[in-house]
């Protein structure tokens, strides 16, 4: 991703910062980052479409899985997408054990363990469920990683949507990071009240309400400042809107982006008249 | 024509009875710097909304009258026009951030990209925007790295950069510590200098006397003072509104009672205004009595040796350290004992360690070196929630922990989490409700309550889990002087009942006047430690801290007096014990 026009120094000296906005958005000047956001964007989204209706196996997750995690240590992003799996792993050793060992559809036995019988029809459906999800979210995380949000919104505005609908969009993604924050203290204040969060799961069930009432009624209550602050920045004026900042986008990057949607609409189709004929 | 005119104003909420404005005539001319003061719930905010046309395109209400803003009809102008010619800003500087844009620059940037700025005029507009408030040389930082003096500067350049007729400023520095309020009032001055027309709602009486060309007081919706601020803030209806007094006007009162200052001088505003006053009297009983020698008993001393360890529980910390994970590194060698009873402040810039200090005492923060005790307790072995038996903690921000239906189960939490019977959460719970002044409110949805009575709520909450020690971090922000005298009331009652007490705080004043020991943090170690008087008499010390020492004491300095005075009564005391 570049800049063009005549304001080239000015947003080199903006983003200059390496140390922005708090996102999941890592710092980084690799051939992924500086790909226009929709690019991975719609990369991220074609992957999803795919994965899910493609007909067969999980032959086309399984490539579109090493597809990313390759582009990710490629670009130097293979530690954090790693991390993340390692945080979703017992997610998904619980997804496996559920569906090998109690499938409706279990019949053939791989394993047994005592009263514990694994089936190969249940193992084989978790395994690509985990592998359809897997290609998901490394190719989404690509996205986060490498795009900040303010980028991918102002990508978005010079695509042409509604300034309303990608506030709407861009917004939780922004906003994400400072929930966090603000849970860690509305813990922090519950905690020196008294309210036992440490201990077993019973007191952390009975401590649940404590903890996301207050969060979710203070994030409402700046709900109404943030909206003011939009107003005050003349945001629903009825001029139209100008960047200070224009994104590079390669035409090589458009026709690519277009190649991916033809292909994902068109694995689609076809994954529905399998499902349909097959 | 005034810049701006309003015309019988009057203007309800949705859903309330009464008016929060009635019957406003304000004409403000250009140029003008006109400081709007009142108790919280005075009708402030609203009058700034009403100014900025937040009433009625924001706020719908039921409103009458007329506002007219460089002769637009905010009634009739759609807001996306209005705030070309009126800017506007808000008491918390994060939330004022749009959150889309990343660096300081493209923050400025983002106004002028909704009024479709052509981009090759808009770097001299935000450079020119950033250089007025000062923060030339941060374009680059991300907004949200910034200090939040910082940030409430970063939302005045964005108002400014739409190049507004006027500016309307709620409670800029409510918010702020000293040197970033302090930063605001300049670049305000600078501003209004340059010719533009301010309107300021604010609380900081000597700030607005530095500053303010004209003030008008509002009370219950009604504007009922209107004038220069020598002759307003003098006002004597002023504590009885809520309002108060500055130090140096409450000390001439008390020196006029006492024949110090003359019946027919004007009562001072300023510090230049009341060292000039004082300066006559003073020289008389300099040559008369030898002033300057002999300093009062030390209050930390008097507290200390009435202190017989009643609940023998106090604080120890010994050789602490603590780092965050990135490598911010907050508490270096800290070591501080703090004995039953004692009621102490921690004071320091932004950043010096304060309320990780405070966090370590029950284990919210656990440090990497060195040991925290409370009574025969180390921190390290129990959990934050075991711990608060024995202290209770106040947040900063009350929003972070009201959650309850109602206000008295909200003050119940804490005591029911603890296993206290339910007679004694009966009368804790009703006794704190009562302490801070909202035991008739105990039925009411604690979050309907102004900020300032959140943050009542929220001292409520940690007086009702009736502990030996108590940590209040920032216990007067958002309060106005009723509130923050019913708080030193507070803490009256704490000390007669023998209860420690740590206040984090950035104001000066109210330690001088109510916490007898004092630490000084400065770049995570005790810069300074013990009597408040004689801490304050450190100037050197608290120079290099880059804090502003109390009014009392810059009036005595500026006096020449080797006293340190805490007090304005004290002060005028002494000077008439001398006559």
């Amino acid at each position: 991703m570049g800049v063009s026009g005549d304001h080239k120094d000015t947003a080199r000296r903006a983003s200059s910062d390496a140390q922005l906005t708090r996102s999941l958005y890592i710092p980084g000047s690799s051939w992924l980052h500086r790909l226009h956001p929709l690019t991975k964007l719609s990369y991220a989204a074609s992957t999803a479409l795919i994965v899910f209706t493609a007909p067969g196996g999980g032959w086309s997750a399984a490539v579109l899985l090493a597809a990313s995690l390759l582009l990710g240590m490629l670009n130097g992003l293979g530690r954090p997408i790693w991390s993340a799996f390692l945080r979703l792993a017992a997610l998904g050793g619980m997804l496996l054990a559920v569906h090998s060992l109690f499938n409706p559809a279990n019949v053939t036995p791989l394993v047994t363990w005592g009263v514990l019988t694994v089936y190969r029809e249940g193992f084989s459906y978790a395994l690509l469920v985990l592998t359809r999800l897997a290609a998901a979210l490394s190719a989404s995380l690509l996205l986060v990683f490498s795009v900040h949000p303010a980028d991918l919104m102002l990508a978005l505005a010079q695509a042409g949507l509604p300034p309303g609908a990608i506030y709407l969009f861009g917004s939780p993604l922004l906003l994400l990071p400072q929930m966090q924050a603000r849970a860690e203290a509305v813990l922090a204040a519950q905690r020196a009240r008294g309210l036992e969060t440490e201990g077993n799961l019973l007191q952390r069930m009975l401590a649940l309400f404590p903890t996301i009432a207050p969060l979710i009624y203070s994030a409402l209550m700046e709900v109404e400042d943030r909206a003011i602050a939009l107003e005050m920045r003349a945001f629903r004026s009825t001029h139209r809107k100008t960047s200070l900042r224009r994104l590079d986008d390669a035409r090589w990057q458009k026709v690519f982006r277009w190649a991916m949607w033809i292909a994902a609409l068109g694995v689609m189709l076809i994954g529905i008249w399998w499902r349909l004929n097959g | 024509m005034a810049e701006i005119d309003v015309h019988d104003l009057t203007y309800t909420y949705p859903l309330m009875q009464q008016p929060a404005l009635r019957g406003i005539h304000l004409s403000i001319e250009k140029g003008e710097l006109l400081a709007v003061i009142g108790a919280n719930g005075s009708g402030k905010s609203t009058l700034c909304y009403a100014l900025s046309g937040l009433i009625p395109h924001f706020f719908r209400g039921n409103m009458s009258g007329t506002v007219l803003i460089a002769g637009q009809d905010t009634q009739k102008c759609p807001l996306g026009v209005l705030m070309q010619t009126i800017g506007v800003t808000l008491q918390n500087p994060a939330s004022q951030l749009s959150g889309v844009r990343y660096t300081v620059y493209e923050e400025v940037a983002f106004g002028l990209e909704n009024l479709g700025i052509d981009p090759s005029k808009m770097p001299e507009r935000i450079e020119r925007a950033l250089g007025l408030v000062g923060l030339s040389g941060l374009e680059g930082r991300s907004p949200y790295h910034l200090s939040g003096g910082q940030q409430q500067r970063l939302a005045l350049a964005c108002a400014l950069a739409m190049q507004p007729k006027a500016l309307v400023l709620d409670e800029p520095t409510a918010m702020l510590d000293p040197l970033g309020g302090q930063a605001i009032i300049d670049a305000i001055k600078a501003l209004n200098q340059e010719g533009a027309t301010v309107v300021i709602a604010e609380n900081r009486l000597e700030w607005i006397a530095e500053f303010a060309s004209r003030v008008v007081v509002l009370s219950q919706g009604e504007i009922i003072f209107d004038g220069s601020p020598q002759n307003i803030l003098t006002a004597p209806e002023l504590p009885r509104l809520g309002v108060g007094w500055t130090r140096f006007t409450q000390a001439a009162y008390r020196g006029r009672e006492r024949g110090l200052w003359p019946q027919d001088r004007p009562l001072p505003v300023s510090l230049a205004q009341a060292t000039a006053g004082f300066r006559q009297v003073v020289m008389e009983r300099k040559m008369a009595h030898g002033l300057q020698n002999g300093l009062p008993t030390d209050r930390a001393d008097f507290a200390r040796s009435v202190v017989d360890q009643p609940t023998n529980v106090d604080v120890r910390l010994t050789d602490v350290h603590f780092t965050y994970r990135d490598g911010v590194r907050a508490l270096q060698n800290v070591s501080l004992r703090i004995d039953a009873g004692e009621q102490i402040a921690v004071v320091g810039q932004n950043g010096s360690g304060k309320t990780t200090l405070a966090r370590t005492l029950n284990a919210l923060l656990r440090p990497q070196q060195g040991e925290v005790w409370v009574g025969n307790r180390c921190t390290a072995l129990y959990t934050t929630a075991k711990l608060a038996r024995w202290i209770a903690y106040m947040f900063q921000n009350p929003d972070e922990q009201l959650f309850q239906r109602t206000l008295w189960d909200e003050v119940a939490f804490g005591p029911r989490n603890l296993g206290y019977p339910a007679e004694r959460i009966y009368s804790l719970v009703e006794k704190a409700l009562a302490a801070v002044g909202l035991l008739e409110e105990k039925r009411a949805n604690p979050r309907d309550l102004g900020f300032s009575g959140r943050k009542r709520a929220a001292l409520a909450c940690a007086l009702a889990m009736d502990t030996p020690i108590l940590a209040l971090d920032e216990p007067t922000a958002g309060l106005d002087a009723m509130e923050t005298e019913m708080l030193s009331n507070v803490l009256r009652q704490l000390r007669e009942q023998r209860r420690t007490i740590l206040v984090i705080t950035h104001d000066i004043d109210f330690v001088a006047e109510n916490l007898p020991r004092l630490v000084l943090l400065h770049n995570g170690h005790i810069l300074l430690e013990g009597g408040t008087r004689n801490t304050l008499a450190a100037t050197d010390e608290w120079m290099a801290s880059g804090l502003h020492p109390p009014h009392m004491v810059r009036l005595g300095n500026a006096l020449g007096l080797a006293k340190t005075y805490l007090t304005p009564e004290e002060f005028v005391d002494d000077l008439s014990a001398r006559g």
